[in-house]
């Protein structure tokens, strides 16, 4: 018994140690998780075109996030989709960026991490346009989604912004082929619970993530392959339930 | 001291303003943050100013040296009101130093001795310049804010003491306004409990800019600022702290971000 309590005061050392100092080899996992939750997906449409406006935006002057609105009203609903994937014309405040936490691949957060590394938001003119042009970016979204081994946080954004449900099927297939993105869980939470799906609102998850006194931004339940499965269970049937 | 540096302040020879934090080595960061984490940092003496910057003292500045901020060049400021979803904000061209949420919605007329907001990062390392003075590091900002503490908080682990000692947003959301703690926006600066070190409004009122970079800033235009602010609630950001650190543009102006001085104690 002695034995085994001064391994367990040993390990609990070295545990509080590795922690203070940081070594890479605890670290790693979650640096890269955090790395790949902020990769963004860049949408095919007239992208070359979007690239060079967003390009000539930043060498005309060191403060303006807009293109010109006679520029932006001529561009085609595809490009302007695009634009808005890849720009927000609006800066973000401090804290729109989440710290990068340890063990962070091993939890589901409330809400995905937002894209342009949380220095940017989408203008007026750009919810506007994606409001109003709800069904044809639902449409882009899903080709591209499509197209793509990933669903960037660019994109996670524009679903959740749009409540885009109908997207649920392609979002499945989409966390399916690799299993590791859980900030499309977290997506299917949000839409889950603007959706106000019941199954959902009672259960356990989002009360820990959306309901106690205490959550936040920064709340979440553990990322396993049981509730990474009860999530999408659950998301499905609130796609079928839309259907209906 | 567990072999870490004293800190404490120099009656006497600290300006009554200003806090002197001694040479030495201070624990920083936290266990589980990969950019802030827990380390020991060697510091060198430093003064940092009890109180954020003022309206009154921005107000000398443009007096004396006709400057004009970002916000007042570019018409880009982004400001606040109730009814936002969280995180929103919303860009008003007529926010500034001087009507920091829009002229709608006021001007800093009777709130002289309020932390100056929407400004940016540029505006206040212009200020600085002109005062003989510098922001302080993220380290020294930590180091300050702490007090000697290793908890979040300088005064402990217990968030719900949060009020005591500082302006935050107590609502559930930002759908409607909070008054709770007698402000929505910022409040004067010193209304709240200082920490040990006598600085006031350490945590809420405005996110404070500091000097410094962090290993994860993708763009040279990133800089930084801590504290949290009085839009920041427990169930939004929580970063009053003194461990989160902010990330905003060099030339955004935010209702929520302004600043507080620091300087070499060599200099005196």
């Amino acid at each position: 018994m002695k034995r085994l309590l001064s391994i367990c005061i040993i390990v609990a050392v070295s545990t509080s140690l590795f922690a203070q100092f940081d070594p890479p080899g605890l670290t790693k996992a979650s640096k890269a998780y955090h790395a790949y939750r902020m990769v963004e997906t860049d949408p095919s449409y007239g992208l070359t075109k979007v690239e060079s406006l967003i390009k000539r935006i930043k060498s005309v002057n060191d403060y303006s996030q807009e293109i010109a609105a006679k520029t932006f009203n001529a561009l085609s609903v595809p490009d302007k989709f695009t634009y808005c994937m890849l720009h927000g014309e609006v800066f973000s405040q401090n804290c729109d960026g989440m710290p990068a936490t340890l063990g962070e691949e091993k939890m589901i957060f409330g809400h995905p991490l937002g894209p342009w590394f949380g220095q940017n938001q989408w203008s007026d003119r750009q919810k506007s346009f994606l409001h109003h042009n709800r069904t044809a970016v639902v449409g882009l979204l899903r080709s591209t989604i499509r197209s793509n081994s990933r669903v960037g946080c660019n994109l996670k954004m524009a679903i959740t912004e749009l409540d885009a449900w109908e997207l649920i099927p392609d979002l499945a297939a989409s966390y399916n082929k690799a299993k590791q993105d859980g900030d499309i869980l977290s997506v299917f939470f949000l839409l889950m619970k603007d959706g106000k799906f019941k199954p959902f609102l009672i259960s356990e998850t989002y009360k820990k993530i959306y309901a106690d006194e205490d959550a936040s931004y920064k709340s979440f339940v553990a990322y396993n392959p049981e509730n990474a499965q009860l999530t999408i269970q659950r998301a499905t049937a609130y796609y079928k339930s839309r259907k209906e | 001291m567990t072999g870490l540096a004293v800190l404490a302040v120099w009656l006497g020879q600290a300006d009554k303003g200003f806090a002197v934090v001694l040479a030495g080595k201070y624990q920083v960061g936290k266990a589980d943050r990969l950019e802030n984490y827990s380390r020991t940092i060697p510091l060198k003496a430093f003064e940092i100013a009890k109180l954020d910057t003022t309206n009154a003292e921005f107000a000398a500045f443009v007096r004396a040296t006709g400057y004009v901020t970002d916000a007042e060049k570019n018409h880009n400021a982004m400001v606040f009101e109730p009814g936002l979803k969280e995180f929103e904000w919303i860009q008003d061209h007529s926010a500034s130093w001087r009507f920091p949420n829009g002229k709608p919605r006021g001007s800093i007329t009777g709130k002289m001795d309020h932390p100056v907001t929407s400004i940016s990062f540029h505006d206040a390392s212009e200020y600085c310049k002109w005062a003989e003075v510098r922001l302080p590091t993220l380290d020294e900002w930590e180091v300050a804010s702490r007090a000697g503490a290793k908890t979040d908080y300088f005064f402990g682990s217990d968030e719900s003491l949060i009020g005591k000692y500082a302006n935050i947003w107590h609502g559930r959301d930002h759908l409607k306004p909070d008054f709770s703690d007698g402000y929505m926006y910022t409040s004067p600066v010193g209304k709240f409990l200082p920490n040990p070190l006598g600085l006031y409004d350490v945590y809420g009122n405005v996110f404070q800019f500091c000097s410094g970079r962090l290993s994860s800033d993708r763009s040279e235009r990133v800089r930084h600022a801590r504290g949290g602010s009085w839009w920041c609630s427990k169930n939004a950001c929580c970063f009053f702290n003194s461990v989160d650190i902010g990330s905003v543009d060099v030339k955004a102006s935010f209702s929520n971000q302004g600043f507080r001085v620091a300087r070499d104690l060599a200099v005196r």
